[in-house]
């Protein structure tokens, strides 16, 4: 078996308009940014984007999903903030872009459950917010709790620090987020990583993402300053 | 500037009071905006961990040139520093962390709060929401401080009898901390405990919506 593609281009070759996909990092670390750029380039349209934020370019510094937010080719985003991102406000407020959010503990929690075959759980966080009207309701140990879904993808773009050539990952510091929970929640997940290593080359002990839940690994090609 | 002369207190000078409040052996979750820089003023006399939602336990200052790394930001960008034993993991186990109840104190920025204790800090009428992890991190940590100025720029009251905006969640305020006073959120209502240099406990209620009592211990809020 091979899992490793020569090129993003390749890697996420069959990718489709109106695809679900789930997008790592949380605002600028851990963002799969050379698959998101090779999406873009591709001109997939109609995308159900699951991420922390969609974002932002800030002084020209650009980070996460913004690419596709400027590309408008986001139809629905499913996340905890809009990070200020100014397009993506804009694009929600014309009503060109539906947002689902939900607290990020939620949010990472519904993936969870979304990848480990759970379907769901109750939860007293923003049971008592706007967010609850359309939630299934119980009071459990006496709180109220609404009943949040789990959330699944055609595909996750995740980002590692390293990976060996069965697709074991290492995150670095705060790169770590959210990937290592949409690594288990798609039906294929593509790992664009920093550096790629022989099987074996891996301490056991240190590997944050077993190889069984990534699809296909690529090497980055360009990681853009970010300060 | 002289201690006894009457002014509101800076949001460095704000986060430098809330710092107070982190005791020997507490970790403590810092929101992002105004409550980030009480990391900065934590005394180094005891041992506290600051646990941020990007996943670290352990968040020193801001880095320094030299120590910046492109994997190492936490909130509005900012390359961070890690102390001597600190711990980096995934967002389900920063979110454990919080919703879980091992958290000892968490200060959150809000634009309204309540004398009932009700937090309003997600939506603006008409805007697009913006939760982050506001809604695991109310009601879970052991201790919520809430950190806001005292009044809108035009003067109106943010400590309120009930919050106008949509609540994140009620009744989970134990203090609140703004320019002006600090404020004990207490079953028999809000308690003023501390004021800013110069204000009178009248001067104060004024610019309150919500009625409180007077700490028999009142004090000017002390800045060393």
């Amino acid at each position: 078996m091979n899992k490793i593609y020569a090129s993003c281009a390749e890697a996420i070759a069959d990718v489709f308009d109106g695809a679900t996909i789930m997008f790592g990092g949380w605002g600028p670390t851990g963002d799969p940014e050379n698959l998101i750029r090779e999406l873009v380039a591709k001109g997939t349209r109609n995308i159900t984007a699951i991420a922390s934020d969609p974002g932002n370019d800030r002084d020209g510094i650009i980070y996460g999903c913004h690419p596709l937010v400027k590309e408008k080719r986001i139809r629905k985003f499913i996340g905890s903030y809009h990070s200020w991102n100014q397009e993506f406000i804009k694009q929600f407020k014309a009503g060109e872009l539906e947002f689902e959010v939900c607290s990020q503990g939620i949010f990472v929690e519904r993936i969870r459950h979304g990848g480990n075959g759970l379907f769901g759980f109750y939860t007293d966080v923003g049971a008592e917010t706007l967010l609850a009207e359309k939630k299934e309701k119980k009071v459990i140990e006496g709180k109220p709790c609404v009943f949040e879904t789990p959330l699944k993808a055609d595909f996750a773009f995740i980002k590692a620090f390293v990976a060996d050539r069965w697709g074991n990952l290492q995150y670095r510091y705060t790169g770590q987020n959210f990937n290592p929970t949409m690594a288990t929640a798609a039906k294929v997940v593509i790992a664009e990583v920093e550096n790629i290593v022989g099987v074996g080359a891996l301490n056991p002990n240190e590997i944050h993402t077993p190889g069984i839940y990534v699809d296909r690994i690529v090497k980055g090609g360009c990681y853009a300053p970010r300060f | 500037m002289r201690q006894d002369s009457k002014r509101p207190l800076t949001e460095n000078e704000m986060c430098k009071r809330v710092a107070m409040e982190v005791k020997d052996g507490y970790c403590v979750n810092l929101g992002a905006g105004m409550p980030f820089p009480v990391a900065n003023y934590i005394s180094r006399d005891i041992w506290s961990m600051v646990h941020i939602e990007h996943g670290v336990l352990g968040v020193g200052t801001v880095a320094t040139d030299a120590q910046k790394d492109r994997d190492l930001m936490g909130l509005g960008r900012r390359p961070l520093s890690l102390i001597p034993g600190a711990a980096c993991f995934s967002s389900v186990e920063a979110f454990t962390m919080l919703r879980g109840g091992h958290i000892d104190l968490s200060v959150l920025g809000t634009f309204e709060v309540s004398e009932k204790g009700d937090i309003a800090n997600w939506l603006l009428p008409g805007d697009c929401p913006i939760i982050g992890g506001a809604m695991d991190i109310t009601g879970h940590a052991k201790r919520l401080i809430a950190m806001l100025t005292h009044t809108t720029k035009k003067g109106k009251p943010k400590v309120l009898k009930e919050c106008l905006l949509p609540v994140t969640a009620r009744g989970v305020v134990n203090m609140i901390v703004t320019d002006l006073a600090v404020m004990d959120v207490t079953p028999a209502g809000l308690v003023l405990t501390e004021t800013a240099p110069g204000y009178t406990p009248e001067e104060i209620q004024a610019l309150t919506e919500a009625t409180f009592t007077v700490s028999g211990d009142l004090k000017e809020i002390p800045f060393a």
